[in-house]
């Protein structure tokens, strides 16, 4: 945990909204892309079966247009040039229909890899939410954000005169000294507490430490008189000696 | 020819456009928690998390790209021989 460095805790939820944002949008934008393909494929392959039946009436009209023309000699044969020409032009209409389905199921058919890797890494990252749900929880306690002061305890012995650790609280008196490490965040009470025990009858200690204090609590230990000073990197102590 | 120009490519563009503004959100977010996230846990979440997310949607905002320039070329392939 000493390794814990972050300057802001806010960061935690604004990722984890950004997986749940993308898990949410992204694969419905790409599936509204792959139906727009489909789509698209749908019309051709009608298309396609139209111009099908449109080249197999034409060439039966060109066969009855020959024919008359045969009878007629040559009679009609402005009819069967423009007949050619709708033949040429519903041939070269088929094989564009034929080539951009081939092409249109090459596509989908890539479209369908990389939506199904999509898928498939977005489903790996998505436990990130609840990793990230957890670390702000041990970063909200680490830098000690949610103050208990029922959680304040201390007690008093004769020769190391005390050294106690719970979960929230760890109080030691050195010397003259008060030694208060807190996994929670300060506020007046526990600051007034603490003040106050030093000042009872049969503590002759006047000083107090605070140790692993966190940079929101030092307008609060400043307001009280505390000195504040660094120990570490991101690790900060505060101190005050009172008139007794 | 039903095929209308445009109409496929368009959805398309929408669904490109929609990937890459939550990209650049995304972006924006992981940049700032690169700079106040500092520690070797952050390292740690970036490898098996972030990198993999980040990497998946700037691959497919390419394919989707190159998807796009395909589908316009058969609209115009299309349309041209109406």
């Amino acid at each position: 945990m000493s390794d814990f460095k972050v300057k802001d805790i806010l960061i935690f939820s604004k990722l984890e909204m950004r997986f749940d944002e993308t898990d949410k949008t992204a694969p419905q934008a790409l599936e509204s892309g792959k139906e727009a393909i489909e789509e698209l494929k749908r019309d051709i392959q009608v298309n396609l079966v139209e111009t099908k039946q449109e080249l197999a009436s034409a060439q039966q009209d060109l066969i009855e247009a020959k024919a008359i023309a045969d009878l007629d000699n040559n009679a009609g044969h402005s009819d069967t040039h423009a007949i050619q020409q709708s033949i040429q032009q519903l041939t070269s209409r088929l094989n564009s229909l034929q080539n951009a389905l081939a092409q249109i199921d090459a596509l989908l058919t890539k479209y369908n890899q990389l939506q199904g890797s999509f898928d498939y890494v977005l489903k790996e990252c998505m436990p990130a939410k609840k990793e990230l749900v957890l670390i702000e929880n041990i970063a909200k306690k680490y830098l000690a954000l949610h103050g208990d002061s029922n959680s304040f305890n201390y007690h008093q012995s004769s020769s190391i005169k005390y050294d106690q650790k719970q979960d929230d609280v760890d109080v030691r008196e050195v010397g003259d000294t008060f030694h208060y490490t807190t996994k929670n965040n300060l506020n007046q009470m526990v600051l007034d507490e603490l003040e106050g025990k030093l000042k009872e009858p049969g503590y002759t200690g006047n000083k107090i430490s605070i140790d692993n204090i966190s940079q929101s609590d030092f307008t609060l230990l400043e307001k009280n008189g505390y000195e504040i000073s660094k120990i570490a990197p991101n690790e900060y102590s505060a101190f005050k000696e009172l008139e007794k | 020819m039903k095929v209308s120009k445009g109409t496929a490519s368009a959805k398309i563009e929408n669904s490109l456009t929609t990937l890459e503004e939550i990209f650049e959100q995304n972006c924006i977010i992981v940049n700032e928690a690169e700079r106040i996230w500092t520690d070797n846990l952050n390292k740690q979440f970036t490898r098996k998390y972030v990198t993999p997310f980040m990497e998946i949607q700037q691959k497919s905002i390419g394919e989707l790209k190159n998807l796009l320039f395909n589908i316009q070329s058969i609209e115009t392939m299309l349309n041209n021989n109406k």
